[in-house]
Order: structure tokens, then C-alpha cells, then sequence
């Protein structure tokens, strides 16, 4: 029988760093701290699973 | 400590909903944001973050306020660690897509997002010793059926929830997992999709859990390339 969990880290890692809309472009900060966090993020998404 | 504009999501422009958020608002849009301070989102340890890690906390962060903005309105989050440069920036991001951002929220108005795993069944252990080589082989493609017949099952189920949804997507998934999806359900249907699911993957015997509700993470695949 399916078991409701409360979502886990992974789940949510999975949801709010990988998915939603993605903004690109000059409204954007383009501080380097701030898209190197997003270049780490998607090197750790690979082990998590996505439809990528 | 450098400060800047972080999005969490774009909705409509509904002042008596937003009351409680920073709002900028854009032709009946409106960007929900905050001013944060950048220096919480460097050095994070990203690889193996842990349930009391920086990244954690940011993430939850992130997660309470699209979920309390979706409790009210339709909401399309954008991506964690989503920084504009300023209000004047946000105003451009809500011009450059205003028809598509609007076509999207009355997209994913009234639904919710469930997330469905299924995993194989854990084999029986054999005992080597007392098993005959011919014996052996038999097991092994009797096991080989059984794991085949569980993918099938697997798609199935999938095929049958699709059904059940307004939209749905599949993850890649290894090992055990024969099946990482999520669906986009309307609120009015959910009684209906979560007894499906029940049924479906009890009478399969397949191991089944669920995550939800979500605000639709999966399903705003929305790009603001440029403004």
C-alpha cells in the first residue's frame, strides 16, 4: 500500500533547486557567488535524479 | 552584507492576498520577493547537505513562502537562488512574458502537485547452498520475469494516473525505482486520483509512496531568457 511521508530533503532539494521557472538575463544579479551556487546546485542534482 | 531582490514566485496581482508579502506588481502580475542578504547563500555545503545544513534551511525557507503565497493564488515558483537586480528588473521580468506568466497561471489554477515512487519489490533471498545449478538458472529467469513484469506494472500505473491528472511528468530513475513521477491534479479530483493510486498499486503489490500536495514545482517549465 502507498505510504504518505512527509517529503524529504531530497523530494524538496529536488523540487525547489531543479524545477520552476528559470530567469535568465540582465534582470538577473550576476554576482559570482550567486551563480556559482547554481552551477554547484546542478552538479549535485545529477546524483539526486531528474528528467534532465 | 550585500543585500539583493530574491523571487520566490510570480501570481497574480492580488493586493488583499499579498497584504502579508513584499509584493511588485506588473499588469496583474505580481512578484513576491524579499531583500536577503547574499552572504547566507555562499560557501553552502552541497555535497551531502543534511537536514540542518545552510542549504537545507535556505530551501525550506524558500518552499514556506511559495507555499504560503500558493495557500492563496495561483503561484509559478521560480528556481531557488533566483536574485534580480532591483524592482525595476522585476517590473521588466513581469513585462518580457506577461501573456505566457497568465496563460501559465490559469494553467495550474485550482491544482496541485503529487509525487508518486514506486519501487520494485525487495527479491526473496536464496540460499546458494542449497540450491542445484539448474535450480539456480530457473530462479534467476523466474526473477528476470518478475522484474520485467514489475516495469510493465510500473508504466501502467503511470499510464493510469496520467489519465486521472491534468498533466504529468517522468523523472529518469535507476535501481529499484520503476517509477519517479509527479502529477498535476485538480483540487476536485484528488479523492479520486489518491484511491486510484491505492488501488492500482495494491492489487499490483507494488511498493508505492506518495509526496504532496506540492505548489507546482514540476510543472513550470517556464524560461525568462530575456528582458
Amino acid at each position: 500500500m502507498p505510504e504518505h511521508n512527509a517529503a524529504s530533503l531530497v523530494d524538496l532539494l529536488d523540487r525547489v533547486v531543479h524545477r520552476g521557472a528559470v530567469v535568465r538575463g540582465d534582470v538577473v544579479i550576476t554576482l559570482a557567488g550567486v551563480e556559482l551556487i547554481r552551477l554547484d546546485l546542478r552538479l549535485l542534482l545529477i546524483g539526486i535524479g531528474g528528467d534532465r | 552584507m550585500s543585500l539583493g531582490l530574491y523571487a520566490y514566485v510570480i501570481t497574480r496581482d492580488r493586493p488583499d492576498s499579498l497584504a502579508g508579502f513584499r509584493s511588485i506588481a506588473h499588469r496583474g502580475l505580481a512578484l513576491v520577493v524579499a531583500e536577503v542578504d547574499l552572504d547566507r547563500f555562499t560557501g553552502l555545503d552541497l555535497d551531502e547537505p543534511t537536514e540542518d545544513s545552510r542549504l537545507a534551511v535556505l530551501v525550506r525557507e524558500h518552499d514556506a513562502v511559495v507555499r504560503a503565497v500558493f495557500q492563496l493564488e495561483p503561484v509559478l515558483p521560480l528556481r531557488f537562488g533566483t536574485v534580480l537586480d532591483g524592482a525595476d528588473a522585476a517590473v521588466r521580468l513581469l513585462g518580457a512574458r506577461h501573456e505566457e506568466a497568465l496563460a501559465w497561471l490559469d494553467r495550474v489554477d485550482g491544482r496541485r502537485e503529487w509525487g508518486l515512487r514506486v519501487r520494485a519489490a525487495a527479491p526473496e533471498p536464496v540460499d546458494l547452498r542449497d540450491v542445484s545449478g539448474t535450480a539456480y538458472l530457473a530462479q534467476r529467469r523466474r526473477r528476470l520475469t518478475a522484474a520485467e513484469d514489475a516495469r510493465r506494472a510500473a508504466s501502467a500505473v503511470h499510464r493510469a494516473m496520467t489519465s486521472h491528472a491534468a498533466e504529468s511528468t517522468c523523472r529518469d530513475h535507476a535501481g529499484d525505482l520503476l517509477l519517479e513521477a509527479a502529477y498535476l491534479v485538480d483540487t476536485g479530483r484528488e479523492a479520486d486520483f489518491h484511491a486510484e493510486i491505492h488501488r492500482l498499486t495494491g492489487e499490483l503489490g507494488l511498493p508505492a509512496e506518495i509526496t504532496g500536495p506540492w505548489p507546482p514545482y514540476s510543472f513550470t517549465k517556464l524560461e525568462f531568457a530575456d528582458a
